[in-house]
């Protein structure tokens, strides 16, 4: 799980760097880190993929509301327009951590039985 | 792969399986529910339409086929593989036949079922449209009935490949649940995102403005564009839960 954090933190540096469009770039990394979570844990693997994607988004977004001008200026604003924001990527952070899910899932079955075979 | 082979689990499914007469019971819903849209449409939801051609009756049963035909196709296919797994008599199943067998027997038994469910819907809006004194338009519910037969196939395909993925059915019920949310999220996603041709909805949509009338000349070309684009979906969903049935441990 902690893993799947680190390896979503550095996709969301990198897509913000590529100024990739925000949901492409949300559910790509929500795409690799549910395979990957998938193919490393076997069992209860969708929980795993969707706590950590959460996690990761939400430490994402904090990191760029706090050292980016932008979000300096977005906090200082203040007021309704910034809670409806919050809400807005709070509700789009779940529907990433549920793709993510549902591709851990997905993933995790497909490769369950790789090793068996060669037994 | 066989084809008698196929056939066999289809025939068995039809006429001896357990869960045929609960197939075959949603799919009668269905064909009330577009029923009573048709009946009804009247009196309640004209309004939708502007009434200067007269009532188009296959419009209004294929948004109902649009609307409600994603629930009923996962209500009735999301424990077709998945039960068998549950209780374990897949095994005795997959000891005789192929599984890929297996697995497109039960596929073209649910598309048999859905298949007749809109030659039926197709039929009531016949009977609609000549009894209301319109013109006969036959080519309209042909299309009708080729675009609802392989829009409801699409998401067989679906359901039937996350079924296979499942353990049990209370996985395979939710997994499909989330599934459908996340589609409806991609398409709500907008026009100018490229997400919505993952979605069936998209092409679902798409095929309506042939509903209203018939393209003349060049329209041909889109009528088997659409065609194409979603017999390839079913197909790419199909082709994986052929792959996912063959690497899973039963």
């Amino acid at each position: 799980m902690l893993i799947g954090i680190v390896i979503g933190l550095v996709l969301f540096g990198f897509f913000e760097y590529l100024g990739l469009d925000q949901t492409y770039g949300g559910i790509i990394g929500a795409l690799i880190v549910g395979t990957l979570i998938g193919k490393t844990i076997c069992k209860g693997s969708e929980k795993y993929a969707f706590f950590s994607i959460f996690m990761y988004n939400l430490i994402g977004w904090i990191l760029v509301f706090l050292l980016t001008s932008d979000g300096k200026i977005a906090l200082q604003y203040g007021g309704i327009v910034l809670s409806a924001f919050v809400g807005v990527l709070l509700i789009m952070f779940f529907f990433y951590s549920i793709i993510g899910s549902f591709v851990a899932f997905v993933a995790s079955n497909l490769s369950r039985n790789k090793e068996d075979e060669g037994l | 792969m066989n084809f008698s082979e196929i056939q066999i689990i289809g025939e068995d499914e039809t006429f001896k399986g357990l869960k045929s007469k609960y197939v075959w019971l949603f799919g009668g819903i269905f064909v009330f529910l577009c029923f009573l849209a048709m009946h009804y449409y009247s009196t309640y939801i004209s309004f939708l339409f502007p009434i200067s051609k007269g009532i188009p009756y296959s419009l209004i049963s294929y948004i109902v086929v649009l609307s409600i035909g994603p629930f009923i196709t996962l209500i009735t296919s999301f424990d077709i593989v998945s039960s068998e797994i549950e209780t374990g008599s897949v095994r005795y199943i997959i000891s005789k036949v192929h599984r890929s067998s297996f697995i497109l027997g039960k596929f073209f038994f649910l598309f048999l079922v859905f298949i007749s469910v809109s030659t039926g819907i197709a039929l009531i809006s016949l009977i609609y449209q000549y009894s209301e004194g319109n013109a006969f338009q036959l080519k309209n519910i042909v299309l009708f009935w080729i675009f609802s037969s392989l829009y409801l196939g699409c998401f067989i395909s679906i359901f039937l490949f996350i079924s296979t993925l499942s353990v049990n059915n209370k996985i395979s019920f939710t997994m499909s649940m989330i599934f459908l949310g996340i589609l409806v999220f991609f398409f709500l996603q907008g026009q100018d995102n490229y997400l919505k041709y993952l979605t069936p909805f998209f092409y679902g949509v798409k095929n309506m403005e042939f509903m209203k009338d018939f393209p003349a000349g060049a329209g041909y070309l889109t009528v088997f564009e659409s065609l194409f684009s979603m017999f390839l979906y079913m197909l790419v969903f199909l082709s994986m839960s052929l792959l996912a049935i063959k690497r899973r441990d039963l």
